[in-house]
């Protein structure tokens, strides 16, 4: 038993005013002489018991009356918990979701908005004397009021400037902020954590980990979850957009792979899906005639780019109530041309003995007239030429069967990968594998150390091989194979090839630079025994491929497969995709683009998506790193950003944020999620015609006992009047 | 002598002008000494036949009815009625209880100005007046008297005495039955605040006299209603005792208590053929004499 308003208890004090009138009236007496004594004590020594016991009643019930109002006043509480607050004031965090599918529409408000008025009401429930913090929160934290402040028309302000992100949910960081505050904030408050969001499942990737962390602060901290989002909601959303074609030339066709996913519990038909170039009307779409409920379906439509430089793409698919997940768009960098610098490892008396034989021709897979005319050029050079040669002048090299790699290349080599260069190994049968894990692998430049061969290098031996694998693909390089209409990559048999172990690579600390090398990946390896057939890492702004096996059909028939075309197109791809990965980041992400010199100091001003305003000054282009870098912060919203750097003309660059896929599915809480996440927190389902006000305050404080009290009280009153009137009766 | 101003206040005109057209009619035949408006028990031959008798040896020859005789050879004497005057003894009670008055006025006074006024209407109408006043024995007393002179003395004793001591109402009855010779009218007036039996053994004496009892049964308002509020404390006036209490509480209880006690009283007077008259000092005493001289008249002229 608690009480609200303790000072009132000072009032029971009055207690003592009926005794004393009691006691004054006793003492108040009026003498008065007289004469009829004898009837008057017939009848007092007839009424006198009865008298004093009325008295005595209605003395007890006129104290139990003035008990009962002063308990009114201090408003007592019961709670049936072992919970006691002992004080009523609270300090407060408040977290307001406002990830993109906060962003849903029942037809009149967004879920942002309910919670906008659920956190209002919050506020208003909170004790006087009380301070809250407040953050937004999706996949990071937004202290708006860092610390719990009294301030409360600061706090609605800022909750009514509450605005969606495109950002994904993951509330636990916000979590832990809060708790931090809440441990750090001194004072004898209650410590409370609203945590206002729409149940999306998705939201809490680790909620068992999550309740964990609640049952541990469950004593401190009361956790109040209010989910204010509607019922399980149907959602289409484009959850991917990718570009299948390796590179990104002009006029040519592009493929781009696009993923809509299907939250809705019925199936979806006849979905429009539409493909658009900068904005302009679609250049191509199609629809999906049937997408069963919770599964995604992809499709591949293609466009042009016509003019080199930047472009955007985006696909698109009829509104939903779920606005923020209907598009999704890609920045792209159109090249007129590549060029390639294939260094050729031996000296073959017939071109297709060379090395450069068929991986030049899965590059330029056109007929020798039609060579001038396409985008892939490829120069080739002898093995002893490679010092000599300047890699700037190349998009990509390709090292293909060079028996001995000559050191004194290699540092012009390191530095034009970590420039942004492309290179790409394939060991020749002769390649002396100690040159290259010592040479090319120092410092972990290659991706993966070389071991001695494999396998039967006779390729007679045609039964014995190692195939590809044949699904899983998850490597960029080689998704475009997921689709079996692609061809297949199995079909190739490898006799011989040179395990691959990937080089040690660890995550660096958060505050320490990045290492010149990314952390390596399979692109594909062999479906007997999982040894790596291709890997690759980034290198500083480049990246480098090593292969296993042969670019030539001495221990692998691979070149000589349909497949094998493609496959070097999306090396290739990869390689110089590599310059303009950074076009396309995750909304929330910092946006870093490297530039040229030429650019350095310049004023960089960038227009977000749906800005119609003039673009503003974001800052200039500056040295990270020894390079010339465009950076800005502020990419909460999904969608198209154009960055123009003041040169004359201004030289614009168009990148991407892209939302999380995963936010796209609403499928809330299931009963059990919610049942034990209300074990250790105090869940609450908002719903805008019931105030949160009496609920909060029975939470906080336990149930308010001031009604009862009252009715008991008017009870006391009336039966005290009534006995009062009657005893006054002559008798 | 001239009256004071305190002895003349005994006098209520208004109650004498209604008494006076009224008079006081002895209801039942009294023993005068004189002639005067009120029949005589003792058949005389004066003025008004009443009846015959057989003459017996030593009747007044005077009184033959001749005409009779003449007829039908017996004798018999004429009998006549004859008037007379009577005493009124004014009983007076002198207890301390008698000192209580809610307003200014005690029952004390109200009695005093009952009695003044009742010997002034007996001494208008040539009848004789005795006075006594009472409380546990005869306090004063005052010879009988048939002057209308004497009205002045009779006022200042009344005004002068003082009520000091309890009462013994059955005593003083008692008294005034053995002192009382000749049959009359004895007037009592007083709270009647004392033993009960006593009191109709003392009314049972009177009458064994022959002689009519009036009773006047003082009560102020307050005795009657009992309308006090808030706590109390009752102070007696004839004893020490002390009661504090409620009284709206009690009211009920008390005018039961009161109620019984007048009923009962008043069936001690209908028992000895006396009249009871309540005389609630708040109401004007010329109002109450005069509807009790209202009524005795009308009895009186049946």
């Amino acid at each position: 038993m608690t009480f609200l308003n303790i000072g009132a208890l000072f009032g029971l004090a009055a207690i003592g005013i009926p005794i004393i009138i009691h006691l004054l009236n006793k003492f108040q007496v009026k003498e008065v002489k007289w004469a009829a004594m004898r009837f008057l004590r017939e009848s007092v020594e007839k009424n006198q018991r009865r008298l004093q016991m009325e008295d005595i009643l209605l003395l007890l019930l006129r104290c139990l009356l003035i008990a009962l109002l002063i308990l009114v006043l201090a408003r007592p509480t019961y709670q049936s918990g072992t919970k006691t607050t002992g004080s009523h004031q609270v300090a407060a965090v408040i977290i307001l979701d406002n990830s993109y599918s906060m962003g849903l529409t029942n037809g009149i408000q967004t879920s942002l908005q309910r919670g906008q008025a659920a956190a209002e009401q919050i506020l208003a429930a909170f004790p006087t004397g009380s301070s809250s913090a407040l953050f937004f929160a999706a996949d990071g934290v937004k202290p708006v009021v860092a610390q719990p402040t009294f301030d409360f028309n600061l706090l609605r302000e800022k909750i009514r400037q509450a605005k969606l992100t495109d950002r994904a949910t993951d509330l636990s960081n916000a979590l832990q902020l809060a708790v931090t505050t809440l441990q750090k904030h001194e004072g004898g408050e209650s410590k409370e954590i609203y945590l206002i969001t729409d149940g999306q499942a998705n939201g809490w990737p680790s909620l068992d980990q999550l309740e964990k962390q609640l049952g541990e602060i469950q004593k401190q901290i009361t956790v109040h979850v209010v989910l204010v989002g509607d019922a399980a909601e149907s959602n289409l959303g484009v959850t991917g957009l990718r570009l299948e074609s390796g590179l990104t030339p002009v006029n040519q066709p592009l493929r781009c792979s696009i993923e809509v996913l299907n939250g809705s519990e019925s199936e979806a038909r006849d979905v429009r899906v539409s493909l658009m170039v900068d904005d302009q009307p679609a250049v191509d779409e199609t629809i999906i005639d049937s997408i069963p409920a919770g599964t995604s379906r992809s499709v591949a439509l293609f466009a042009k780019l016509r003019t080199e430089g930047y472009h955007t793409i985006t696909a698109k698919i009829p509104h939903d109530r779920l606005p923020a997940d209907d598009q999704r768009t890609l920045a792209v960098r159109a090249i007129r041309e590549v060029k390639v610098l294939l260094v050729d490892g031996t000296t073959a008396t017939t071109p297709s003995q060379a090395d450069d034989f068929f991986v030049r021709n899965a590059l330029v897979p056109v007929a020798p007239a039609d060579v001038a005319q396409y985008y892939i050029k490829t120069t080739t050079v002898g093995a002893s030429a490679l010092s000599g040669t300047s890699f700037d002048d190349y998009d990509a090299v390709f090292l293909l069967g060079v028996d001995q790699i000559d050191p004194t290349a290699v540092p012009k080599l390191v530095n034009y990968v970590a420039q942004g260069g492309g290179l790409v190994v394939f060991p020749g049968p002769a390649a002396n594998i100690d040159s290259y894990n010592q040479e090319l692998g120092r410092d972990g430049f290659l991706p993966a150390k070389i071991g001695p061969y494999k396998g039967d290098t006779n390729s007679n031996q045609k039964d014995k091989f190692f195939s590809l694998q044949t699904k899983d693909y998850d490597h960029p390089i080689a998704t475009l194979w997921n689709d079996s209409s692609a061809g297949t990559l199995a079909t190739a048999h490898f006799y011989a090839y040179y395990p691959l172990t990937l080089t040690p690579w660890t995550a660096p600390a958060p505050d320490a630079p990045n290492p010149p090398g990314g952390q390596p990946r399979v692109v594909l390896h062999f479906a007997q025994n999982d040894d790596p057939v291709a890997v690759e890492h980034t290198w500083g702004s480049g990246r480098v491929i090593l292969f296993a096996s042969t670019p030539t059909i001495d221990w692998n028939d691979l070149p000589v497969h349909q497949a094998f075309v493609p496959l070097m197109q999306r090396v290739l791809g990869s390689l110089v995709e590599r310059q303009d990965e950074g076009l396309n980041i995750r909304v929330g992400q910092k946006f870093s683009y490297t530039v040229s010199n030429d650019f350095l100091h310049k004023d960089v001003s960038v227009s977000v998506p749906g800005q119609t305003d003039p673009a503003r000054v974001v800052g200039q282009v500056t040295l990270v790193n020894s390079l010339p870098v465009v950076q800005f912060d502020d990419t909460d919203e999904s969608g198209a950003y154009k960055a123009s750097i003041a040169t004359d003309p201004p030289t614009v660059i168009y990148f991407a944020a892209q939302s999380d896929p995963s936010e796209s599915n609403l499928t809330p809480f299931s009963a059990e999620q919610l049942k034990s996440l209300g074990d250790v927190a105090d869940v609450i389902k908002w719903n805008p015609d019931v105030s949160l006000t009496p609920k909060l305050t029975s939470a906080r404080v336990g149930k308010e006992l001031w009604l009862p009290l009252l009715i008991a009280a008017l009870v006391i009153a009336t039966l005290e009047t009534f006995m009062a009137q009657n005893f006054t009766k002559s008798k | 002598m001239e009256p004071t101003s305190t002895q003349r206040d005994l006098l209520d005109a208004d109650a004498i002008a209604r008494g006076e057209s009224l008079g006081i009619m002895a209801r039942t035949v009294v023993e005068g000494y004189r002639v005067g408006e009120h029949r005589s028990p003792f058949r005389g031959f004066a003025i008004e036949f009443s009846q015959h008798r057989e003459y017996t040896i030593g009747d007044d020859i005077r009184h033959l009815d001749w005409k009779v005789l003449g007829r039908t050879d017996r004798y018999y004497i004429k009998q006549y009625e004859q008037d007379t005057n009577f005493v009124a003894q004014l009983l007076i009670d002198g207890s301390e209880s008698m000192n209580y008055g809610s307003g200014k006025l005690t029952k004390l006074q109200y009695a005093k100005v009952l009695s003044a006024c009742l010997a002034y209407l007996v001494l208008l109408q040539r009848d004789a007046v005795a006075l006594h006043v009472f409380d546990t024995e005869m306090r004063d007393t005052m010879t009988r008297t048939d002057s209308i002179a004497k009205i002045h003395p009779i006022m200042a004793r009344l005004s002068a005495f003082e009520a000091t001591q309890p009462t013994k109402l059955g005593s003083a009855l008692s008294d005034i039955a053995r002192m009382t010779k000749a049959r009359g009218i004895v007037i009592v007036i007083s709270d009647l605040f004392d033993d009960e039996e006593a009191f109709e053994k003392g009314m049972q004496q009177i009458r064994f006299g022959g002689s009519e009892v009036v009773v006047f049964h003082i009560m102020d308002p307050y005795e009657i209603e009992f309308p006090f509020d808030g706590i109390v404390e009752f102070i007696g006036l004839e004893e020490t005792t002390r009661l504090k209490t409620n009284p709206a509480a009690i009211r009920k209880s008390y005018l039961d208590s009161m109620n019984a006690f007048r009923k009962r009283v008043q069936g001690i007077c209908d028992r000895c053929g006396c009249h009871y008259v309540l005389a609630n000092t708040q109401l004007p005493l010329a109002e109450m004499l005069s509807s009790y001289l209202a009524f005795r008249h009308k009895v009186s002229a049946r």
